[in-house]
């Protein structure tokens, strides 16, 4: 026995992961020792013991004493490692730790200055980000360079400091310090500071500063800027061409509109396009490969399309490539059809899936190329076809759509009637015309999709009602429901009377159907009848959304009862009855649901109270941030980012100095950013 | 009615954080703020099917109807759509043939059972592809040698099943492994019956402890590429679940972007030759 506790024997440990494991329990001690332990781990030679010694340090007590004992640690001069994990843990620790920052900016030397910088740079504070401001007028070339860095965090230290950032650093590119200038540049560009074009154009024509100028550039969303950046991506330098293409990409995407400025930049310079698409495939960095996706669809070059659509089965960068394809616009449609061909049934579908975006209505080629995709084997490449089919087809589809309403696979049957429906809609005589002609012979959930889409747009006839009538006896599942669903679409009290009988249908599938058909329908007294009857909660929570869509007034009376309601799926259905009213009794209501144990139910209610924001609201969106729930917390926190008065930003800083769920903080800090990037000058 | 002939259908920012919640919950996926117009894109589909007049209703249907399991399915099919090929990250697979299988053959030796699980393995190449670099030691001869592939995507559990390939998952492929193990049919590469017969496949999320206890314990767990997409409270569930389903000693390989640096875990660190893993230490050690 040696007397030590298991924490001390554990970190004097010649094994660095015993040693680890006692940095992560030095939280169970107190007082002296666990100082002494702390400042031991923080100086030990493994890297990761040092990491798991100054994450443990904000919850060792007593805080005071762990601080002052972290500032000595910042005068080390023989120990480096100790030094900037004393570095990590006082970012750590918060804003406790900015009084002794500041004060040692004054006291230490050079190299003890700038880890104070760093710390003041890790834990955003007013104080601290005047103290930095001061910084860049010290003594020390590599403190006052630091410091410029450092304030690049500002923003979260709310609006003044975010303006006495940005004023401080703006001002400092106009010197002639190279390191000094460079960092002012980085750090503006993390402020998100929309500064004109003209402040950065000088810049980019020194050989040192061009790569940043560039890169910040890109916050200016000016037109000159636009071109500038476009006609940079063609620069010798490839670290720069990368930056202007990034840049390029996110001006572009701010500016929705300025493509056209940036594609003739584009097309002047062979060599700007070269670079691009040597990006576009060689690139590890995912977003600079992302950025050259996306322009290579502004080029609109046909031999561009297998790497954008490669690009759409890669996670880390399908988002640009559907970006490039839609920049691309219906020129992309046939060798993006062509393309999906060769490719693989995932990748086909998600070709076919982007056809509706790049066309309204296709040609002969395309319609062909898209009734082709129905012969797949693969459901998720017809169920793509049958969806392009439905938004950009002609009335002659109708006949190839109906072959795949009685898929045997179910997502197919299903696409397919919603598709017969949507095209019916669109092409009502050749619909009602097909609609009679197979009425006898073909399937009857086909008809009944015919019958939905043409009664949308038009009077039913006489005779539909009592064949649709005929159908509710139908024994296939699909078929009640279509015909459900076309009598609601023709409307009327004779169609009401025949949707009210499959209420008592054996399916629930086929009563929800009739239950949300009577609410659009605008039935009231059936519905009533059975919340007031029936036990099963999806057709109550059904009922109570369609009576809300019926009767508003009944349904709000209906939905106050439900709002308690231990089962998720009533209490969520009365908070969205009850979030389409307006009134005080509405926010009441949702205020009350706001209690709820289930997160999913209190995130509806408080998306309903954001759509009519007041201060009362705000404060108690705000309460929130206390939630047992990290979603809920998240949630609020980006809810609040929308907010711009001072007290919510004083709110949100002080919870982000206690909250230590990582997903919630970032939620947190982006809220303070957003209200930073607001006041922004 | 649902309206395909509008495509401008919106998903408005507070539906995106709703539905970005509820498949953050179901399948861990992390769905970040620049995934809103490709999320749209995907679940228009779904929104028509379902008769959901808007992306909150369809949010409301997919979190509180009880109905809502096979709408699942096909959303697992949805934001799934990753393509993998054989013989990916080929140093990590030397490195597992080299110096992971010996370690495992001197520890699972009075079993003479060895049970991999590729975790999230889509279409089944990796699971292929463990099996015949299981094979190629001819260490286990004699052994109940097991690769258990599993996905979210039932799609994609069908797929690998079927064990036939197309050119795009041979991209880095060596000729002589695609003579050994495939046979060149007209509806593709189908693998070898010899090396079929090792792997076995189940639809699993990895977010249902419950029921990845099915596969019992394992000697090595392979998830690359996978726990990058996923958020940070379900990184942390999924790490735990297969640090409980390890044996002492079982290893657990990342893809050569991913490490458990942020996670505090009761995982050691091995260092290869040509790679770095994680281990279940021998002797346990409790998770902090």
């Amino acid at each position: 026995m040696t007397g030590e506790s298991p924490v001390a024997e554990l970190l004097a440990d010649n094994d660095p992961e015993a040693r680890r494991h006692g940095a992560q329990r030095l939280s169970e001690l107190k007082g002296l020792e666990a100082i002494a332990l702390l400042a031991r781990a923080l100086g030990d030679t493994d890297w990761r013991v040092r990491k798991e010694a100054a994450a443990v340090a904000p919850s060792v007590v007593p805080r005071q004493a762990v601080i002052e004992q972290l500032a000595l640690a910042l005068n080390d001069r023989d120990n480096v490692g100790l030094r900037n994990a004393a570095v990590e843990a006082l970012v750590l620790i918060g804003s406790d730790a900015v009084p002794i920052a500041v004060e040692a900016l004054a006291r230490l030397d050079a190299d003890g200055r700038k880890l104070a910088v760093e710390v003041l740079g890790g834990v955003p504070h007013l104080v601290g980000t005047q103290a930095l401001a001061r910084a860049l007028s010290d003594d020390d070339v590599n403190v006052r360079a630091a410091a410029a860095e450092a304030l690049g965090s500002a923003s979260l230290a709310g609006a003044e400091a975010q303006r006495l950032a940005v004023t401080a650093l703006t001002a400092a590119l106009a010197d002639d310090e190279p390191l000094r200038r460079l960092a002012a540049l980085g750090s503006l560009t993390r402020l998100e500071a929309k500064l004109p074009w003209d402040v950065f154009e000088p810049l980019t024509t020194d050989p040192l500063l061009r790569r940043y100028a560039i890169a910040t550039a890109g916050r200016t969303h000016e037109a000159s800027a636009i071109a500038a950046l476009a006609r940079a991506t063609g620069d010798p330098a490839a670290a720069i061409a990368r930056d202007a293409l990034v840049a390029l990409v996110a001006c572009l995407v701010a500016h929705l509109g300025t493509e056209e400025l940036a594609r003739r930049e584009l097309l002047a310079s062979a060599v700007a396009q070269q670079r691009i698409r040597r990006f576009a495939s060689a690139i590890d960095d995912p977003l600079v490969r992302g950025a050259a996706l996306a322009v290579l669809g502004l080029l609109r070059v046909r031999s561009d399309m297998p790497a954008l659509v490669r690009g759409l089965s890669d996670d880390d960068v399908s988002e640009y490539a559907e970006m490039g394809l839609r920049w691309f616009g219906q020129d992309a449609v046939a060798p993006l059809l062509d393309e999906g061909k060769r490719s693989s049934p995932p990748l086909r579908a998600a070709t076919l899936s982007l056809i509706p975006f790049l066309t309204e209505r296709a040609d002969l080629t395309t319609s062909e190329t898209l009734r082709e995709a129905l012969k797949s084997d693969a459901p998720e490449v017809q169920a793509a076809a049958l969806q392009a089919i439905a938004v950009t087809g002609n009335a002659a589809d109708l006949e190839f759509l109906a072959l795949h309403a009685t898929s045997s696979d179910a997502r197919v049957a299903a696409t397919a009637c919603a598709a017969i429906t949507t095209l019916a809609s669109r092409h009502v005589l050749e619909g009602r015309a097909m609609a009679e002609r197979i009425r006898a012979d073909s399937p009857l959930a086909v008809v009944g999709c015919l019958l939905r889409g043409v009664s949308a747009k038009s009077a039913g006839i006489a005779g539909d009602i009592e064949f649709l009538r005929g159908a509710l006896d139908h024994d296939d599942v699909r078929v009640r429901r279509a015909a459900v669903d076309a009598l609601s679409a023709i409307g009327g009290p004779l169609a009401a009377q025949v949707v009210a009988r499959a209420l008592a249908d054996e399916e629930r599938d086929v009563v929800l159907a009739a239950v949300r058909a009577l609410g659009r329908m605008g039935q009231a007294e059936p519905l009533i009848l059975l919340l007031e009857g029936v036990h099963d909660t999806a057709v109550v929570a059904g009922a109570l959304r369609a009576l809300g869509e019926a009767s508003p007034g009944r349904a709000f009376d209906a939905a106050w009862g439900l709002l308690r309601s231990d089962d998720p799926m009533l209490a969520a259905s009365a908070v969205e009855t009850i979030g389409r009213r307006t009134g005080s009794r509405r926010d009441e209501g949702l205020q009350v649901a706001l209690d709820h144990r289930d997160p999913g139910v209190v995130k509806s209610a408080l998306v309903e109270l954001s759509r009519h924001i007041s201060p009362k609201i705000l404060a108690r969106i705000g309460q929130c941030l206390d939630s047992p729930s990290y979603e809920v917390r998240r949630f609020a926190a980006e809810l609040l980012a929308d907010a711009d008065d001072a007290a919510t930003h004083t709110l949100i800083r002080s919870r982000l100095d206690r909250e230590t769920d990582p997903v919630v903080r970032d939620a947190l800090t982006l809220a303070l950013v957003a209200h930073a990037v607001k006041e922004a000058p | 009615m649902t309206d395909w002939g509008r495509v401008d259908i919106p998903l408005a920012p507070e539906d995106f954080r709703l539905l970005r919640d509820a498949v953050g919950a179901r399948m861990g996926l992390s769905l970040a703020p620049s995934t809103r117009p490709s999320l749209e894109r995907r679940l228009r589909e779904r929104l028509a099917v379902v008769n959901a007049k808007s992306f909150a209703e369809y949010y409301h249907y997919i979190s509180f109807d009880s109905g809502a399991e096979d709408e699942w399915d096909a959303l697992y099919d949805l934001l799934t759509t990753s393509e993998t090929y054989f013989f990916r990250e080929d140093y990590q697979l030397r490195a597992f043939q080299d110096e992971v299988l010996p370690l495992l053959l001197e520890q699972a030796r009075s079993r003479r059972r060895l049970t991999v699980w590729s975790a999230g393995c889509s279409t089944g190449e990796e699971v292929y592809t463990i099996a015949t670099l299981i094979h190629e030691t001819n260490l286990f001869q004699g052994w109940e040698v097991r690769v258990f592939g599993s996905d979210i995507s039932k799609r994609s559990i069908a797929v690998a099943r079927r064990g036939v390939y197309g050119p795009s998952s041979f991209r880095t492929t060596p000729k002589d492994k695609r003579r050994a193990y495939f046979i060149e049919r007209p509806d593709g590469a189908h693998v070898v019956e010899r090396i079929r017969s090792m792997c076995h496949f189940g639809q699993m999320n990895l977010l249902e402890a419950d029921k990845a206890r099915l596969i019992g314990r394992v000697d090595a767990i392979f998830c690359r590429n996978v726990l990058i997409y996923f958020d940070p409270h379900a990184r942390r569930s999924v790490i735990d679940l297969f640090h409980e389903r390890l044996y002492p000693g079982g290893v657990l390989l990342l893809g050569h972007s991913e490490s458990l640096l942020n996670i505090s875990t009761a995982f050691e660190l091995l260092h290869l030759k040509e790679d770095l893993v994680y281990r279940k230490p021998r002797t346990f050690q409790p998770v902090p």
